[in-house]
C-alpha cells in the first residue's frame, strides 16, 4: 500500500474513532490568535471503567453542571480508555494528533500514564496539570490520603478548592502542589486564606505557602518532605479587612459546593472546576502544600485502601 | 522579579539566555523553540527519588535538519548554553526526557523521524533519531521485507537510536542492540560532522554493512556519552526465520537460579538457544496478573508467602525463564530435544510451550517481545505500587549460578532493609547476565521517596564494592555510578570531552562526564 493511500485510510479511522467518541476532529489549525483559552475551550474527560473513574466522572459532572454557564451543555463528553494505552497507543496519540482546541481532563493508573505522559509531549500539547492522587489504608500512614500535582502555573491549581472539599470528610490528607512558573496574580486574590486553615510563609524562601490544620507547620512540613524549619510564619491577620474580603471568597466558594463522602468524586470535582478556569484559590508562589489532621479522625479506610490513580489537565 | 522562564542554564544570565532563543528562533523558526511552562512540563517528570526541580530544562528546541543542528551547536558555544539530547526521550526508569542538570535546553530530535533506508538482502536499515520501533515496524510490514526489529519493552513508543546509544538491549537474537550497531552520522559541539566506520569514504555502499572502517572504532564514544549528536544510525536486521517457537521454563525456588543459569549457559554460547533469555522473578511479571494491594498492606517489603500465594493464584513460578527457538522447522526440532533433556535433568523444572500457556498473559508479552512485536505490558509494573517511583538498577554479572545467586540474594536483601519489593530478572547474554532490577517506589511519600534514593545508592555502594559494575542509570545517580568506574576511566572520559567539546555544551553530566 501506497504511504498516500494508508495516510488517507488512517485519517478516515482517526476521523471516525473522533466521532464515536463524540469528539468532532478538526480539519484545520487555527492560528494562535484564535485559540481561545481557559473556559472557551470544549472541555472533554478521557476515562476508564473502573470505580474510581466512575467516582471521578461523578465528581466532574458535578463541578461541570455547578459551573454550567461557562459550558454549552452542562455536561462534560466523555470516552472510554480501558486499556488501550497498553495495547494500542496509537490509536490515543491519533486522538492527541488530530484533536484540537479542547481541554481534556484524563484520569488513569500509573501504567498507562506513563505512557500519556509520552505520548502528550510527542504530540507537543500543553500539559497544564498532573496529578498524583494516593490512598493507602496503613496505620502507620500519617497521611492516608496524599495529593501530589506539577502543576504550569498557579492559574492551573486545584489544590485550594480540594482542601476545602476534603476538610469535609474528616480523613486526613495532604495535598503539595508544584509550580512551574510563578504567575503574578491579583492582589485581591493572592496569599488568601482556607476556612479551617492556617496559613504560613517562610521566611527564607517566601515563594513556599503552606497551610495547616490541626498541625503545626513543622511537623507538617516533615510530613510532606519539605525541608524542616522553624521559621514558618503566620501570614495571615484575621483582623486585616482585605484578608476578610478573601476569607469571604474562599468560604463562599467552599460552601457553595457540593459535599462529598468520596474523596474521588471531590478530587474530580476540583479537577474538573479548575479546568473550566473557576479554580477558586491562586498564589504567587511556587510551592504550596495543604496538610489536614483532624481531631475527628476518621479511620474507617474499608474500600479505601490501595486506591490510587493520575490525573492530567492538557490543552489539546 | 520572576523570569520568563521556568528554569535557567547554570550561569548563563537571562539576558544571554534571552539572545540565545532569539537565535535559536531565527534558526528554527517560534514554534519549534518552546519556552512555556505547558509546553515543557511534559519534559520534566521523572520517576526518580529527587525533585524534578533539579531537572527541569530551560527551553526544549525541536530540529528537523543537521544543518539546524550544526547551527544550534553554533548558537550553544557563542552563548555557553547546554543542550541535553533526546531522540524519542523514552529513557524511562533512567531519568525520562529531563536533563541531567536544571536548566540545561532539551535538544529535541523527534520530529527527525525519517527512515534513510531499509535494504531488505543486507537486512539493515539507516535511520534518524525521531524513527520510532513501531513506525519501523509498520514500513517494514508494509514493504513485505520479512526482517524482524528487536526491542526493549517500551517498544512502540521507543526508537532504536535512543535505545542503543544507551545501550539497551531487547529479546530476540539480535537483543544486545549495540553490538548489531553499524555506522554512525554524528554532528560535533564544533559543528562537523562525522560519519563512523565505512561512512567517511566518498560514495562508499559499505557503511551499514562494515563496523570498523579504518584506524580507532569511534561508534563507541558516541554510546552513553556527551560527545556528540546522532543525526543518523545504521543497525542491522533479524531476518524473519521460518520458524519461532517461544517456551517458559518455571522454577519453583529462588536458589534454583543457579541450576537456571548453568543449564542455560552452555545452551546461549553454542547458540542452540539464540536470543536474550529472560530469567525473571516473580514479582516481576506479577503486575501483569496482580496487585500488590490484593496481598499485602502496610509498611515493609513484601514477605515471601505473600509471593508465595501470588505464584500459586497465578500460575507463575518464583523464576520464570523465557526463551525460544528460531529457525527451520527441524532445527527447532532438533534444539527442542536438546533443551528439555537439559532442563529436566533434576525434575524441578516445569516447561510449558505456546499451546501450554495458553492466553497467560504474561506468556503473551514475552513470546511478543521475543519475535519482535510491539507490547506495552511491561508498564503494567507501574501499577505494583502506584506512586509513580520507578528506578532501574542495572549491574552486570557473569553467567554463572553462584554469582546471580549472590547478586539476587544481595539486592533483596538491601532492597526489604528500607521496605522495597524484589522485582528483578536476568537478561542472559552470551556470557554475561543484565541483572534488571526495577527499584519501584511511592514518589507520593516522602518517606519512601527518601528511602528508595538511599536504597539506591546503597546498592550501587555494595555492588561495586564487591566488584560489580552498573551498566546503565538513571540521571541522578550519574556520577556515583561513574566513580565506581576509578579515576583513570573518568579521567580519560575528561579528556575526550575537553578535546571534543571544550565549551561543555553537549550535555554535561551524562555518565558523570563534564
Amino acid at each position: 500500500m501506497d504511504e498516500t493511500r494508508r495516510s488517507f485510510i488512517k485519517g478516515m479511522l482517526t476521523g471516525g474513532t473522533l466521532l464515536v467518541f463524540g469528539i468532532p476532529a478538526t480539519t484545520q489549525a487555527l492560528s494562535t490568535s484564535q485559540i481561545p483559552s481557559g473556559n472557551m475551550r470544549d472541555c472533554h474527560l478521557l476515562l476508564g471503567n473502573t470505580p474510581i473513574d466512575e467516582a471521578f466522572a461523578k465528581g466532574a459532572q458535578a463541578a461541570c453542571t455547578r459551573f454550567s454557564s461557562f459550558n454549552q451543555e452542562g455536561t462534560l463528553p466523555a470516552f472510554q480508555l480501558a486499556d488501550e494505552l497498553l495495547t494500542n497507543p496509537l490509536h490515543i496519540a491519533d486522538l492527541l494528533t488530530q484533536s484540537r482546541n479542547m481541554r481534556w481532563v484524563a484520569l488513569m493508573d500509573y501504567a498507562n500514564a506513563a505512557i500519556f505522559t509520552e505520548l502528550v509531549r510527542n504530540s507537543e500539547r500543553h500539559l497544564l496539570a498532573l496529578g498524583s492522587h494516593m490512598f493507602v489504608s496503613s496505620d502507620s500512614a500519617v497521611l492516608p490520603q496524599r495529593h501530589v500535582w506539577t502543576t504550569a502555573s498557579p492559574a492551573y491549581s486545584a489544590g485550594g478548592l480540594l482542601a476545602s472539599l476534603l476538610t469535609q470528610s474528616q480523613h486526613d490528607f495532604s495535598i503539595v502542589e508544584n509550580f512551574l512558573e510563578q504567575t503574578a496574580v491579583d492582589k485581591a486574590m493572592s496569599d488568601s486564606s482556607l476556612a479551617g486553615f492556617s496559613s504560613f510563609r517562610l521566611a527564607e524562601q517566601p515563594a513556599m505557602h503552606l497551610y495547616c490544620a490541626g498541625v503545626s507547620p513543622l511537623e507538617a512540613s516533615q510530613q510532606i518532605g519539605w525541608k524542616a524549619s522553624e521559621n514558618w510564619q503566620p501570614v495571615l491577620s484575621r483582623g486585616d479587612e482585605s484578608s476578610i474580603d478573601q476569607d469571604k471568597t474562599i468560604m463562599d466558594a467552599a460552601i457553595e459546593h457540593p459535599r462529598f463522602d468520596n474523596w474521588i468524586e471531590a478530587t474530580g470535582f476540583a479537577v474538573v472546576a479548575t479546568a473550566l478556569s473557576m479554580g477558586i484559590q491562586q498564589a504567587s508562589c511556587s510551592n504550596r502544600a495543604f496538610v489536614h489532621r483532624s481531631n475527628q479522625r476518621n479511620s474507617n479506610h474499608q474500600g479505601l485502601s490501595g486506591q490510587q490513580f493520575v490525573s492530567f489537565v492538557i490543552d489539546v | 522579579m520572576t523570569s520568563q522562564y521556568i528554569a535557567l542554564p547554570k550561569g548563563v544570565s537571562e539576558k544571554n539566555f534571552d539572545a540565545a532563543i532569539r537565535d535559536f528562533r531565527k534558526v528554527l523558526g517560534d514554534a519549534a523553540v518552546l519556552t512555556s511552562a505547558e509546553q515543557l512540563a511534559p519534559y520534566i517528570k521523572t520517576m526518580m527519588p529527587v525533585s524534578d526541580a533539579d531537572h527541569t530544562p530551560s527551553a526544549a528546541l525541536l530540529a528537523t535538519t543537521v544543518e539546524q543542528i550544526q547551527k544550534i551547536v553554533a548558537i550553544c558555544n557563542q552563548y555557553k548554553v547546554p543542550v541535553w539530547m533526546i531522540s524519542t526521550g523514552k529513557n524511562l526508569g533512567y531519568g525520562s526526557a529531563a536533563p541531567a542538570e536544571r536548566g540545561q535546553v532539551v535538544l529535541d530530535l523527534k520530529r527527525m523521524n525519517r527512515i534513510l533506508e531499509v535494504d531488505k538482502d543486507l537486512a539493515f536499515a539507516l535511520v534518524e533519531p525521531g524513527v520510532t520501533y513501531q513506525q519501523l515496524y509498520d514500513y517494514i510490514k508494509e514493504h513485505k521485507l520479512g526482517l524482524w526489529l528487536s526491542m526493549p519493552a517500551p517498544s512502540a513508543i521507543a526508537g532504536p537510536v535512543g535505545n542503543t546509544l544507551d545501550r539497551g538491549v531487547g529479546y530476540t537474537p539480535y537483543g544486545e542492540h549495540f553490538l548489531f550497531a553499524c555506522g554512525m552520522e554524528v554532528v560535533l559541539a564544533n559543528g562537523e560532522v562525522l560519519r563512523t566506520g565505512m561512512g567517511s569514504v566518498p560514495n562508499s555502499n559499505t557503511w551499514q554493512v562494515f563496523k570498523w572502517g579504518y584506524g580507532p572504532y569511534l561508534d563507541g564514544i558516541f554510546t552513553q556519552s556527551n560527545y556528540g549528536i546522532v543525526t543518523k544510525f545504521g543497525f542491522w536486521l533479524m531476518p524473519e526465520p521460518p520458524a519461532f517457537k517461544p517456551f517458559v521454563i518455571q522454577y519453583q525456588h529462588e536458589e534454583d537460579i543457579v541450576e537456571i543459569v548453568e543449564t542455560i549457559r552452555p545452551l546461549r554460547i553454542s547458540g542452540v538457544i539464540p536470543n536474550a533469555v529472560v530469567i525473571a522473578h516473580a514479582l516481576y511479571e506479577a503486575p501483569v496478573k496482580a496487585k500488590r494491594s490484593d496481598y499485602v498492606s502496610g509498611p515493609g517489603s513484601i514477605p515471601d508467602e505473600a509471593v508465595y500465594r501470588i505464584m500459586k493464584d497465578h500460575k507463575l513460578g518464583i523464576w520464570n525463564v523465557y526463551a525460544a527457538l528460531y529457525g527451520t522447522q527441524e532445527q527447532i526440532d532438533v534444539n527442542w530435544n536438546i533443551v528439555t533433556q537439559a532442563f529436566t535433568q533434576s525434575g524441578k523444572a516445569k516447561i510449558m510451550t505456546e499451546q501450554e500457556a495458553g492466553d497467560d498473559p504474561a506468556f503473551a508479552y514475552r513470546a511478543k517481545l521475543m519475535r519482535g512485536e510491539m507490547t506495552l505490558t511491561e508498564f503494567s509494573l507501574y501499577n505494583w505500587r502506584g506512586g509513580g517511583g520507578s528506578m532501574w538498577f542495572a549491574p552486570v554479572s557473569q553467567a554463572r549460578g553462584s554469582e546471580t545467586l549472590k547478586q539476587m540474594a544481595l539486592t533483596k536483601q538491601i532492597l526489604a532493609k528500607y521496605g522495597l519489593d524484589y522485582s528483578g530478572e536476568f537478561i542472559v547474554g552470551m556470557r554475561d547476565m543484565h541483572h534488571i532490577v526495577d527499584v519501584l517506589y511511592d514518589k507520593t511519600d516522602p518517606e519512601q521517596t527518601k528511602a528508595a534514593y538511599q536504597c539506591f545508592e546503597e546498592l550501587l555502594t555494595e555492588f561495586s564494592a564487591r566488584g560489580y559494575g552498573t551498566y546503565r542509570v538513571n540521571t541522578a545517580f550519574m556520577d556515583k555510578v561513574a566513580e565506581t568506574y576509578g579515576p583513570v576511566q573518568r579521567n580519560v572520559h575528561k579528556i575526550l570531552k575537553k578535546a571534543l567539546d571544550p565549551n561543555g555544551i553537549l550535555a554535561p553530566g551524562k555518565s558523570g562526564i563534564r
